[in-house]
């Protein structure tokens, strides 16, 4: 498992080398493979979806404009995340003033503040089709086949590597990793209709 | 469709593919966008796993970005100092910062082996003085010459001998009969 992490630390060295050396598209496959991350981490302080992504954007920019200054000392995606955290906290910090100048009633401010899914300024119809979707992917996943239900979450809720999934349930890692493909795929095949 | 891309994608979330597959990879989902909706698709479902929240980014997530960065002015680009020539300049550097602080020291240590060599020379003299003063203090006068009492007292004679300017008085004026006066010049 190390040696497949410091793979992926030399593949991000090595596309930020590109970027550093002028070639932009270098940029485009850092966002492709960290964009799911930092929207999960921003959405961790900032609950509406949208503006997650917005804020998420935002910090991938600055830290494209910054990328000069990163020296490597740190791997990528630490830094990374560095930059999505303060961006979030600023949104947020902005987003406050912003609010002030409205003089919000304090009573609203307290039902709001106590209402965790109302934070995000969700639709009801969002939270309906999320809750859908959440309710889809567990049912999706109990009903797996019992091998596939046990790579998938050993993978997911362990964070075990395939090698460790292939010891603990005693098959080939390529068997392990078929039964997580196939997993993927079968919630997958539940989730997508949900999403068009 | 893609069936063996799909499997490739699985991998790459899970970090169980080497350095060249997963850039290969990557540049395929970054040239087909059903490629993005489904590693956006898996990525969702992990984190429903984990957290019982569904989060899926639009699919123009990156398309944006990657539109503000071709729109960046020269200025805010990144600087061309790549980092891992940084480290191999900060390397040498490193090198020569040990270079240079091994030869002070060198330096410092030698310096301090001379000093104390000094310090041992000057401080076994002062020691070697002190000795020979003590000696002599604890001798008599006498012995701090090397010579005898015997020879000491005659040189004591002579010397009174030689200066002695005493005069016998018989009668003469102004002074008292048999009166001896000596007057000794004291060096």
């Amino acid at each position: 498992m190390n040696s497949q992490i410091r793979a992926s630390e030399q593949l991000d060295q090595d596309l930020v080398l590109r970027v550093q050396q002028g070639d932009k598209s270098a940029y485009d496959l850092l966002v492709i493979k960290y964009q799911h991350k930092i929207i999960q981490l921003v959405n961790r302080y900032i609950k509406d979806p949208s503006e997650a992504q917005d804020v998420a954007q935002e910090a991938f920019i600055k830290a494209y404009r910054a990328l000069g200054n990163f020296r490597g000392e740190s791997a990528f995606y630490t830094w990374l995340y560095r930059i999505a955290i303060n961006t979030a906290k600023n949104y947020l910090v902005s987003r406050a003033r912003r609010n002030s100048d409205y003089q919000v009633d304090i009573q609203d401010a307290e039902q709001i503040e106590n209402a965790p899914q109302l934070q995000g300024m969700e639709t009801p119809d969002r939270l309906l089709s999320n809750q859908e979707i959440v309710e889809t992917i567990k049912s999706a996943i109990e009903n797996l086949p019992e091998e596939m239900r046990v790579a998938i979450m050993l993978r997911e809720f362990e964070g075990l590597s395939y090698e460790e999934i292939s010891v603990a349930m005693d098959c080939p890692v390529g068997t392990v990793r078929s039964r997580i493909f196939r997993a993927r795929e079968a919630i997958d095949s539940k989730l997508t209709p949900l999403l068009d | 469709m893609h069936e063996d891309l799909n499997q490739k994608i699985s991998q790459f979330l899970d970090n169980e593919l080497d350095q060249d597959e997963a850039l290969s990879i990557l540049q395929k989902i970054q040239l087909q966008p059903d490629l993005k909706d489904k590693i956006n698709r898996y990525e969702a479902i992990s984190h429903v796993l984990k957290t019982d929240v569904f989060l899926y980014p639009s699919s123009d997530f990156s398309a944006k970005i990657n539109q503000q960065i071709l729109q960046e002015p020269y200025y805010l680009l990144p600087r061309s100092h790549p980092f891992t020539e940084n480290k191999l300049f900060k390397h040498s550097n490193k090198i020569l910062v040990v270079a240079a602080s091994i030869a002070v020291v060198a330096i410092i240590t030698a310096q301090g082996v001379n000093y104390s060599d000094n310090k041992i020379k000057t401080s076994s003299t002062v020691q070697l003085a002190q000795t020979q003063a003590i000696e002599q203090v604890s001798k008599p006068s006498a012995y701090r010459y090397g010579n005898e009492p015997s020879s000491v007292n005659a040189r004591i004679n002579d010397y009174l001998q030689a200066h002695n300017s005493s005069v016998y008085t018989n009668g003469e004026v102004n002074f008292r009969p048999f009166a001896r006066v000596s007057a000794y010049s004291q060096e």
